[in-house]
Formats: structure tokens, C-alpha cells, sequence
């Protein structure tokens, strides 16, 4: 191994605990987690020569994961290797707002622009600006993004009692 | 629920016992090297850092190369014949590598060294484009500038003498490693026949003994043009995607003796013929075939098998593009002697196995290869 390798593996291994979460609130499955991440390691291997002189590695890794993600999404290529037609319907999907795992769920039902938009500004607590960078779009467009995103867990969670008082 | 409960909860999440990890560091390694290499042959214009030649000054100096008549360049190359070729090199340069493609060609030139792989950027390359085409715009971003860090990347172009009779320019960088951040010469960029561009482009030859300028201009005064000589391949493809056409070979070798060489046959579906208003004509190939002598521990040495195909080692791999695209790898150990290394991103997870399956292959008897690789 090399010295641009070991470099590499060094730096990228200092940064997996951070991509495999931010991944997974991303995903909401460990496994597709592990995969979006292993692909983004991947490509950023190809571009290390480039990748290793940013000014800030970590962000520059996640805005790969962030792009690779809601590429997979674009394209549809997750659902055309889906081992199933379709996810089974899991029991207790109504979210409970004391409980970080309903949020996940409710954060699952979100569309994918909008989640990593709230998974970038409240997990990995960038400004609305370094959001936009990340996602290649204008700043007006993550405010929007954020506050449907925002709009669509509370209508999540705010279905549940309606639900339970069986309205 | 306000935005500060989403933002806790998101926290709290994110602090939350990881399950073992599945992500394979090595992997990445493995398949970004392999995807690498493929790419790098359609930018061919990198070239390697650090190595000493010893390149007399005086002698350099002193050369004085006999005009050659270029005469007119094609407006598109063939990327089954080598349209041109080296003349003098210094003789430490005794690896060498060309990529053919509808819209460059690309003749490098390396040191050989048993320890690192016969494919490795080429210490100085030379570029050369067909009438028409201009010297891509990225060239000015790529390597070898950007391979120091701490230093200002910007560079300066400079008119040079003429090469041959045609107008010429220097191009410097501070980025170049070794440069300690002075302005260093890394290109030669020069007309080879009206409206047709080549550039010479040199690694950090830190220990040249010499003007690097002088080692340029005489590479380039000693170019020969027109050679039009048929690529040979050392296998033939039964099965070709559908849509698929050869835009592209690679081949690097160090001295015959050294029985280190590989070859590579890139297809797309792109026009066989440059146009000027494409702008992506040398764009990723869609399937490259790359074949060389299995020689333990050396052509791949961390691409360890994890299957058997027909009975042979290999390596298998996939990849997601955030574009969507998806490359499918397949490494096969010992197919007659030979590794094959074959990445499709068209067609299905089969593809590899069925194109593996469908080539014929030649030897390594150089006299045995085929002119025409596709049926």
C-alpha cells in the first residue's frame, strides 16, 4: 500500500462512525446505510488525488453521501434491486413524539430531498447555506424544503391521536 | 413539535449503538483503483511524480532535430491505428503505454519497475489531437499541478521557440511536486500541422540534470506523424453489447523481455468519428476489456478472489454511481494463462461473465494478435 492509500484508509476510517449515522437517519436501514456509505468510499477513492486537498474532507465526503443517496433515489435504482416488491408494512408505524424511534419512522415517510435536507440542517447542523451547497441548490429552495420537511413529520405525528381516538 | 424537539430527537438518534459495521475499507480500495485505472485512460494526460533522469543539458542543447513533414492531421483518428509514435526518448524511459480514441491520441512514457504496476501514469505523456479539436479546457485543471499541496495552483502560459516551424507555448505551474512552489515548466503545448494541437505534458522530474524544456522540445521535434500503424489486440470479443463500438485501446509493456504488458479494448456507444460539437466524445467507455499475463502477486496483487467462473478465481464487484449507473467487475485469474478484467456499466449483472465467455484469446505471441478485435 502507498502512501495515498494509507492516507486514505486512515482518513476514511476516522470518518465512518459520522457517515454510517448520518447514512442511516438518511435511509432508515443499516444495511442500505452500509451500502450508500461503501459506495461513497468507493467513489471517493477515485477521486482521493482531488478529494485530499479540500479544505474540509468531512464535508466533502458527506455531500458525495448526500448526492449518491438522492441519486439512488432519482433513479430509481434501490427500488429496481429491491429484493421484494415492496416493504412490508411493519406494525406500530403511527409515531410516538417522545420516542426518537417513532421520529425515525416518521422521518422514513418524508421524501428524500426533504429528509436529507432535515438530516443535514438539524444532525449534521449546517447553516442554510452550507445546506444548499451540499445539496447543489439555492438557499430560498432548502428554507422551502426544510419547512415542508417539517410540515410533513408534524403531519405524521400529529396523525397518531386522530388515529387512536378513531376519528 | 417544534424545529428544536426535531433537532434533539435527530441527536439523540444519531447517538445511538451502531450495529457492526459491514463497510469494507478494503473493498473500496480494490474497486476505486480498478475504476480509476479505467478512467484514467480516457484522460490520459497524467503523468507520475518524482523519478531522476539523467538528461544531459549539453547534449539537449545541441540536438538539432531534422524537420519532418507532418502534412495534413485526420479530423478524427481511428482508435484501431496508432496514428503516431515516439522518437528519441531518454533510455530510462523504457516503459510505454497508448491510448487510441476517436478524438486522441495519447503515447506515454515511463520507468520500468517490477514494483509497480505495467499500467501506472507514464512519467511524461504526449497528447495529440486531430485538426479541429482543441486542447480541452480541463487539461488546465488536471495533473500533475494540483498534485502539491500548499502551493498556489495557478499556472502561466508562455510563447516557446517553434517545434518545427509551428507556433509553440510553455505552460508553468507552482503546484507541481517537487516545485517547492516556483514556477516550474510542466507542459509544451505546440501546432503539429494546421489546427491540429499536441501537448507534452511532464511529471516532477525533480533530479533532471538539465533543462526540462530542452527534454520537451526535443521529444516533440522527434515525434513521428503519420505512422498509421494497426492496433494489435491479443483476444478477440464473440460477445458485444448491443449498441456497443470500439472507441478505444490502451496498451502499456515495459521491454519485451520482461513478459509485463496488458492490453485493453474500451467500447461505448459513441460515434466512431470525433465531431466538434460533441463535448463529451471521449466519455467513460461503457465496457472495457483488459487482459495481461497472470503473474502472482503482481498484476492485481490485492484483488483477492472471492468466487470461481467456469472453475477460474475471480473477483467480482459492483458499483453505484450517484448517477444511477451501475458498474458490474469481474477479475478471472488464470484463463489460459491470463488474468481478464472486464467492467460493463450496460446490460445486467451477466454481462462479464457472458462477454468473458465469448473471448478468444491470441497468446502472447505478439505476431498471433488480431487487427480486428469485434467480430
Amino acid at each position: 500500500m502507498n502512501r495515498a492509500d494509507e492516507e486514505y484508509t486512515a482518513r476514511v476510517q476516522d470518518l465512518l462512525p459520522r457517515l454510517r449515522r448520518t447514512a442511516y437517519l438518511l435511509c432508515s436501514d443499516w444495511y442500505r446505510a452500509d451500502d450508500l456509505v461503501q459506495s461513497t468510499i468507493t467513489q471517493l477513492y477515485v477521486k482521493w488525488r482531488r478529494a485530499r486537498t479540500a479544505d474540509n474532507l468531512d464535508a466533502y465526503v458527506r455531500t458525495m453521501l448526500i448526492r449518491q443517496f438522492l441519486g439512488e433515489q432519482r433513479t430509481g435504482w434501490r427500488s429496481r434491486v429491491s429484493v421484494t416488491d415492496s416493504v412490508p408494512e411493519a406494525p406500530g408505524l403511527i409515531p410516538d413524539v417522545e420516542s426518537g424511534l417513532d421520529l425515525r419512522r416518521a422521518l422514513e415517510a418524508v421524501p428524500p430531498r426533504q429528509r436529507a435536507t432535515l438530516v443535514l440542517r438539524f444532525f449534521c447542523d449546517l447553516s442554510v447555506e452550507q445546506t444548499a451547497e451540499a445539496l447543489g441548490c439555492s438557499a430560498g429552495n432548502v428554507k422551502s424544503q426544510t419547512s415542508r420537511g417539517l410540515t410533513a413529520l408534524r403531519a405524521i405525528v400529529h396523525a397518531r391521536p386522530a388515529r387512536e381516538e378513531g376519528i | 413539535m417544534g424545529t428544536h424537539d426535531i433537532g434533539s430527537v435527530i441527536d439523540e438518534m444519531g447517538r445511538e449503538p451502531m450495529p457492526a459495521s459491514m463497510v469494507d475499507v478494503k473493498r473500496a480500495l480494490r474497486d476505486g483503483r480498478r475504476i480509476r485505472r479505467t478512467r484514467r485512460l480516457v484522460s490520459a494526460g497524467t503523468v507520475a511524480a518524482a523519478v531522476a533522469l539523467a538528461v544531459s543539458g549539453a547534449n539537449l542543447l545541441g540536438h538539432r532535430a531534422e524537420p519532418v513533414s507532418v502534412g495534413s492531421a485526420p479530423r478524427s483518428f481511428d482508435p484501431l491505428v496508432r496514428y503516431a509514435g515516439f522518437g528519441w526518448l531518454p533510455a530510462k524511459l523504457s516503459r510505454r503505454t497508448t491510448l487510441t480514441a476517436v478524438d486522441q491520441l495519447t503515447l506515454g512514457a515511463g520507468v520500468a519497475d517490477p514494483k509497480r504496476p505495467v499500467a501506472d501514469d507514464p512519467e511524461l505523456s504526449v497528447r495529440i489531437y486531430p485538426a479541429g479539436r482543441p486542447i480541452p479546457q480541463n487539461l488546465d485543471q488536471g495533473p500533475p499541478w494540483t498534485s502539491a499541496s500548499g502551493c498556489p495552483a495557478d499556472h502561466r502560459t508562455e510563447r516557446a521557440p517553434a517545434v518545427r516551424g509551428r507556433s509553440a507555448s510553455w505552460v508553468y505551474s507552482r503546484g507541481v511536486a517537487g516545485s517547492h512552489c516556483r514556477l516550474t515548466v510542466v507542459q509544451l503545448r505546440w501546432q503539429y500541422s494546421p489546427g491540429a494541437w499536441a501537448v507534452i505534458a511532464i511529471g516532477d522530474l525533480s533530479s533532471v540534470t538539465g533543462d526540462r524544456r530542452d527534454l520537451l522540445r526535443r521529444v516533440a521535434q522527434t515525434l513521428r506523424f503519420g505512422v498509421n500503424e494497426p492496433v494489435r489486440m491479443p483476444f478477440q470479443v464473440g460477445y458485444v453489447p448491443q449498441g456497443q463500438h470500439v472507441t478505444g485501446t490502451y496498451g502499456a509493456e515495459e521491454p519485451p523481455d520482461s513478459g509485463r504488458w496488458l492490453a485493453t479494448l474500451l467500447l461505448s456507444p459513441r460515434a466512431r468519428t470525433w465531431a466538434p460539437d460533441r463535448t463529451a466524445n471521449t466519455s467513460q467507455p461503457s465496457v472495457a476489456i483488459t487482459l495481461g499475463p497472470t503473474v502472482p502477486g503482481m498484476q492485481s496483487p490485492d484483488l483477492a478472489p472471492d468466487t470461481t467462473v467456469d472453475g477460474h478465481p475471480a473477483y467480482t464487484s459492483t458499483l453505484n454511481h450517484p448517477s444511477g449507473v451501475t458498474t458490474h467487475l469481474l477479475n478471472v485469474y488464470g484463463v489460459q494463462g491470463f488474468e481478464v478484467d472486464i467492467q460493463t456499466s450496460v446490460g445486467a449483472t451477466g454481462t462479464p461473465v457472458r462477454i468473458l465467455r465469448g473471448l478468444r484469446l491470441l497468446g502472447s505471441d505478439r505476431a498471433a494478435w488480431t487487427t480486428r478485435p469485434l467480430p
